[in-house]
């Protein structure tokens, strides 16, 4: 494990030097990982300018919601989503022969390689917007409902990463599948609304999207003090189920492999 | 004759990756039909109207789209930045005897026929199920005229996308620029609520941008709520938008292919 956190260390000062290496791409990713951001905010501002509860949501509970989305997202971004945009490209110019030949774990290696320090404003943006709302609609939190919070995300992190890393292991198969990872990015969005407004659908798509709906929406609720155990038990066993299955998922996957020049 | 080539041997690259283009179709079912539920959600619990829409004209328009952000969605923009001009490309084009724009139209052309096509499948679908809550206009003489609108919309997106592609030529990453603009495309397009929904202020400035005129008034064309006295305004301002960028284009690609550089071929 140490030796893990001694590579990640490496990589992170890597990728600081990548960046000021190439400051015209970071000021662009900033841009963009703004621009994102507000139009998270903006999108659900407008879509709940005329109504002031859906979904069993009061207006600022799903403002909030927005705001958790964005650090959650954030994160994502930073940690992981460059590395899955490269996925594709590793297998199909059979890249991944160098990343298979290292002494250390491939899923470790294509998953943290990359690290996208842009997307930190937008965690500050979502943390910034976050805090306004508590301040402004007096939304009652307790410390300890802010750390079940912080624990949750950390949990939902973990979900929201192995289904994409569970869909990104298809590009073994099919490498020209690249924008499977802006169809991840549509998908995520879906964490955006209450996962109530999902009950909708039909139960066997509703089962499909539950782990997904799950994500941003149960630390909310734990944070608004208006959660059910269940709710996190489902999402800790989700996070748990589906990482180990991306584990295996992953293994297999490399069976299948056969590199650029076969 | 020669481009009409050039578009059939590119509908048989779009078959051969048709899986790719499906998935370019899912990007573009699942923001509508998420916004669609939002909507139904919405009307259900409250029982209202809002500004003229109902949950039946709200679900015809995020049906609708669904097929134009399939059909009108151009993506040139990224061969054009990553293959043409980063990766050297482009030098293959200037010695051949066509017009860039025209071959790139032509390679788009079949992407956008069948993504457009899953669309109006899915369309299909839900008119099934739905019946007559799904409604679109059917007499022909308003038919035609929602066609011309949206073969302009396309063509607005078409050279918009193609300028921001050659802007590649001076910029070392464009991602930024194309974010910023697909999620303009997004809010003014009317993605995210009908146009005639947003605050006065944001509503006159979606009017006058370019994305309205390639997604909105298509959109509410060929459903029927956009008033006929309108018709000529908008076909005025699709006409403006498509000189304006046209015009654009020719000057950046003037000037661009000056300063392109390639290596390799």
């Amino acid at each position: 494990m140490a030796r893990y956190i001694r590579i990640y260390q490496t990589l992170l000062h890597l990728n600081i030097s990548a960046l000021t290496a190439y400051r015209a791409n970071f000021t662009t990713n900033v841009t963009s990982s703004i621009t994102w951001a507000l139009f998270s905010i903006f999108s659900i501002v407008l879509l709940t300018a005329r109504t002031s509860e859906v979904f069993g949501w009061r207006r600022e509970e799903i403002l909030f919601l927005t705001a958790a989305y964005s650090i959650l997202i954030g994160i994502f971004h930073m940690v992981f989503s460059k590395n899955f945009e490269r996925f594709s490209r590793l297998v199909y110019y059979g890249q991944l022969d160098g990343i298979l030949l290292k002494p250390v774990d491939s899923q470790f290696l294509v998953s943290f390689w990359l690290v996208n320090y842009a997307s930190l404003f937008r965690i500050i943006f979502g943390v910034g917007f976050a805090a306004y709302l508590i301040h402004q609609y007096h939304i009652p939190v307790s410390p300890v409902s802010v750390v079940g919070f912080i624990v949750l995300v950390g949990v939902g992190l973990l979900l929201l990463y192995s289904v994409w890393f569970l869909v990104a292991s298809l590009t073994i198969w099919y490498p020209r599948l690249s924008n499977i990872v802006q169809f991840m990015y549509s998908v995520s969005g879906m964490m955006r609304y209450p996962q109530e407004m999902y009950r909708q659908f039909a139960w066997y798509i509703f089962l499909f999207l539950l782990p997904i709906t799950f994500i941003a929406t149960i630390p909310v609720k734990v944070l608004f003090q208006r959660y059910v155990f269940v709710d996190i038990l489902g999402l800790a066993g989700f996070a748990l189920v589906l990482f180990v299955a991306s584990r295996k998922f992953w293994n297999y996957a490399l069976r299948f492999y056969t590199s650029a020049s076969s | 004759m020669r481009y009409v080539r050039i578009f059939l041997l590119h509908f048989q690259d779009t078959f051969a990756e048709r899986a790719r283009s499906f998935v370019w179709f899912l990007i573009a079912l699942i923001n509508p039909l998420i916004l669609l539920l939002f909507w139904r959600g919405a009307f259900l619990e409250t029982g209202s109207t809002l500004a003229g829409w109902n949950l039946s004209t709200m679900a015809s328009y995020y049906l609708l789209l669904i097929i134009a952000g399939a059909f009108l969605s151009v993506h040139i923009d990224e061969k054009i930045a990553y293959y043409d001009i980063q990766e050297g490309a482009l030098s293959s084009y200037l010695i051949r005897p066509f017009s860039y724009a025209l071959w790139n139209f032509f390679i788009e052309l079949p992407y956008r026929i069948l993504q457009g096509a899953f669309g109006v499948a899915v369309f299909l679908i839900f008119r099934l199920i739905f019946g007559p809550m799904i409604a679109i206009r059917t007499d022909w003489p308003s038919l035609s005229l929602a066609i011309l609108i949206i073969v302009l919309g396309l063509l607005i997106s078409f050279f918009f996308k193609m300028i921001l592609g050659l802007s590649a030529l001076w910029t070392t990453d464009y991602s930024g620029l194309e974010q910023f603009f697909e999620v303009a495309g997004l809010i003014f397009g009317g993605f995210v609520i009908p146009l005639n929904l947003l605050p006065d202020g944001v509503q006159r400035l979606a009017f006058s941008l370019p994305f309205s005129y390639i997604y909105y008034f298509p959109v509410t064309a060929i459903q029927g709520t956009l008033a006929t006295a309108d018709i000529p305004n908008i076909l005025f301002g699709q006409i403006f938008w498509l000189a304006a960028l046209y015009a654009t284009y020719t000057l950046i690609w003037r000037r661009g292919i000056q300063k392109f550089t390639a290596v390799g071929q």
